[in-house]
């Protein structure tokens, strides 16, 4: 009895070990993770004024829309959809930027061995990985599911709606967190067993992310004979279908809400958990593994060298450059995706039938010409995301030193990240625009004006990324995902890129008056002078500043 | 070979890390930098190297100012630091093809150099390894060769000796002695005395920034130890 009791008291007290040892892990994560790029040194903080208000003006961009987006379905009379939009808006969002993000979180850090030789169980260093990933998660939930419940208010009966809100603000991240680091631990696990580990993991993630896409692109096509019936109800019925359909546990979540039951809430937080405890228990036994396949390197040794051909400064700086892009799959599938994403809209564009493409996205077929020239204006749009060389001299890191003592001009090791930059980008630009103008035919000047803006476009990508890189360096990093994904600079490089895109699409939207030719001409023109002030700028700098 | 006069290093926060520093270093010269940990070695070394900005005093390598030409100083000068941190997706030969090219080797000297430096580092059949495989001591001798495969004028090195077993430090020693004997410099920190005492033939002592001893070796330290006038130096001061 005793000897129980006192094995019981010993259980207790690891456990609670344990929890400490998770509590600090998830405290070191987060303090690692918002260390926002030397936030608070001196000559930094007009920057990240700046950054910040980026930010905010991005957020309330977001969640203005989320809003405006609940109250219209609340005036149409589909108040019931306004729970399951939130829920399921914010869920497929977070599955597809967190499997991005669990490769480097959860995978691969540099941090792995020393936390191995601790007394730390695995399942309290998967948790605390998680726990990061979940909370800032659960801020983007919180931010899109807190203003739709705002616009709700009007339609909630009592007070159990909101208790059943809030507990799916705090549950709803989980499911879609979990569903993601199960597919990255998959990924992980299936790449850990190959020597090419890297090049397999890059494949099986782009391979994951265009699943996902082509399934939310099948599962989100609407049914027109529903349509036709003209009514408002029928329209709610076959939305909460679409809906549903995307992300099942959401119809819990509505029930709940809408009808107050308790058992669908129960359903909801239940299943949230126990997918959780589930994947946290499979994970923790193969964790190890996984993580020693990712890491291992392969070492033959054996070498015989021989005869060595020489190279320009250039042309082995950009050699280098390629072999660190293509060496890391955070790197791959977070800057390079963009890349594959245009091509994928265009060959879509070309082989469905523009007509397909925009009925399938929101019933919008025949809407005539503005819609045209936004499907020409994609590679625009889109390619500027692929921006490798926004993060490029931060993924320097430690090995910064090289290229500060090496005898070359800092224009000279920019231009080496630029051509990789347009070494996916203007293939990209190129491929996509061919697939646009056999889908769309545009007048042999417009197609012309089109791929001229493209390639402009990939330029200022290219070079304006080294600029913001320089004005938000982060050299001290123990992920590449903290770079990446986490830094001011890639946050810039990508949304700025997306931003032109637009910016350049309405323009040509709004001047549709004029002809495609000369508006795409025009901004061709405007973005290659803008990139050739950046790239005189950049020959003003006169050595590569570390952090000191 | 290398002129450093009133070297001053200030960090953001404030702290002054190196404070009017001189030292001279000639050609054939090994210059030993001795001191306690954070008392300025790496900054100084850093700032010689073009690795670090620096706000008072004049840096020369071979005659050219560090601040005003750069390449020129850097085209001589073969730096290794503390802790090298090497590409670790390239293969050995990949990075050192890499520093060759960039440094504008030919490729027969290339060839030659690389060959004969590791061989004599004992890490050829080790080459075609990616260097994330590296252990620390492979990784040096990695840096070692890339330092040295385009003939430096200077070289530059902090704390060289960690993580070599005997066989490679026996061997750096000995080509640190002969690309003296070329005419070359050696300017290179350390925290083992004795090295120091038999390899230098110049010394330096910095505490807090300043330096407090600089001469030849064989004056400063007469019947004396270096680890003695070292400790008197320090504890005294």
């Amino acid at each position: 009895m005793s000897r129980g009791m006192s094995r019981q008291a010993g259980a207790d007290r690891s456990l609670r070990v344990s929890l400490r040892q998770l509590r600090r892990l998830v405290w070191v994560q987060i303090q690692n993770t918002l260390r926002l790029d030397g936030l608070g040194r001196k000559g930094k903080t007009g920057r990240f004024v700046l950054m910040g208000i980026l930010y905010v003006f991005l957020a309330v961009l977001l969640l203005s829309y989320c809003y405006i987006l609940a109250v219209g379905l609340g005036a149409l009379g589909l108040s019931r959809l306004i729970p399951l939009y939130a829920l399921t808006v914010s869920s497929l969002v977070t599955i597809f930027f967190t499997f991005l993000k669990a490769n480097g979180s959860l995978f691969g850090c540099r941090d792995h061995e020393l936390l191995t030789a601790l007394p730390v169980p695995a399942w309290a260093v998967i948790s605390s990985r998680f726990a990061v990933l979940y909370l800032f998660n659960f801020v983007f939930s919180l931010g899109v599911m807190g203003v739709m419940g705002a616009a709700y208010i009007p339609y909630a009966a009592g007070p159990l709606p909101w208790v059943f809100w809030i507990g799916g603000i705090l549950f709803g991240s989980l499911i879609p967190t979990t569903i993601a680091s199960i597919a990255a631990a998959l990924v992980a696990g299936i790449a850990s067993r190959f020597r090419y580990s890297n090049a397999v993991y890059i494949l099986l993630t782009i391979v994951f992310l265009f699943a996902v896409l082509i399934f939310s692109f099948r599962m989100g096509a609407m049914d027109e004979s529903q349509l036709n019936a003209g009514t408002i109800a029928a329209l709610g019925d076959m939305l909460a279908g679409v809906l549903t359909r995307l992300y099942p546990p959401s119809a819990w979540f509505m029930e709940a809400v809408c009808d107050g039951n308790g058992v669908c809430f129960a359903a909801f937080a239940g299943s949230s958990v126990l997918l959780y405890l589930v994947f946290a228990a499979v994970l923790s036994v193969f964790y190890q593994k996984i993580q020693s396949g990712l890491t291992a390197r392969h070492a033959a040794r054996g070498y015989k060298l021989g005869r060595l051909k020489g190279r320009s400064a250039l042309a082995a700086l950009y050699q280098k450059e390629w072999k660190n892009f293509l060496s890391s799959a955070v790197y791959v599938t977070n800057m390079g995706v963009g890349v594959l994403m245009a091509v994928a809209a265009a060959a879509a564009v070309c082989f469905l039938g523009p007509d397909s493409i925009l009925g399938s996205l929101n019933g919008l077929e025949g809407a005539g010409d503005s819609l045209e020239r936004i499907l020409l204006y994609l590679p625009v749009i889109i390619l500027p995301m692929s921006n490798t060389a926004c993060v490029s001299l931060s993924l320097e890191g430690r090995q910064l030193w090289i290229l500060q003592s090496a005898p070359v001009k800092p224009r000279q090791i920019f231009l080496s990240k630029i051509l990789v930059n347009l070494t996916i980008g203007l293939p990209g630009a190129v491929l996509s625009c061919l697939f646009l103008f056999i889908g769309l035919r545009p007048a042999p000047a417009d197609a012309l004006a089109i791929l001229l803006l493209s390639a402009a476009a990939v330029c200022l990508t290219a070079v304006g990324g080294i600029w913001i890189n320089l004005k938000f360096p982060r050299y001290q990093w123990e992920n590449q995902m903290q770079v990446v994904k986490q830094s001011a600079a890639s946050f810039c490089g990508i949304m700025g890129g997306l931003a032109v895109g637009i910016v350049l699409a309405f323009i040509a939207v709004k001047l549709s008056f004029a002809p495609l030719w000369a508006t795409a001409g025009a901004e061709a023109l405007a973005l290659a002078v803008l990139t050739a002030v950046l790239w005189i700028l950049l020959g003003r700098v006169k050595r590569l500043e570390g952090e000191e | 070979m290398l002129t450093i006069r009133h070297l001053t290093k200030t960090y953001k926060g404030g702290k002054r890390a190196v404070d009017d520093l001189s030292l001279t270093v000639e050609n054939g010269d090994i210059y030993g930098f001795i001191g306690h940990n954070g008392a300025g070695k790496s900054t100084t070394i850093r700032s010689v190297v073009g690795v670090l900005d620096f706000e008072e005093g004049t840096i020369e390598i071979d005659g050219h100012d560090v601040k005003r030409d750069p390449l020129s100083c850097k085209q001589v000068t073969a730096y290794i630091p503390d802790n090298p941190d090497l590409y670790e997706h390239l293969t050995g030969i990949q990075y050192l093809n890499f520093i060759a090219d960039i440094f504008g080797v030919e490729a027969r000297d290339k060839e030659e150099r690389i060959r004969e430096y590791a061989e004599r580092f004992e890490i050829t059949d080790a080459l075609g390894d990616s260097i994330g495989s590296y252990s620390h001591g492979m990784r040096q001798k990695t840096a070692l060769i890339s330092a040295l495969v385009h003939d430096p004028k200077l070289l530059v090195l902090d704390e060289p000796f960690v993580g070599l077993d005997p066989k490679a430090s026996l061997t750096l020693k000995e080509i640190m002695r002969e690309l003296c004997a070329r005419g070359g410099a050696i300017f290179f920190s350390t925290h083992v005395l004795e090295v120091a005492q038999k390899l230098c033939n110049k010394v330096g002592i910095i505490r807090q920034g300043k330096m407090v001893v600089d001469g030849e070796m064989d004056q400063l330290v007469r019947d004396h130890s270096l680890e003695e006038l070292f400790m008197e130096v320090t504890e005294n001061e």
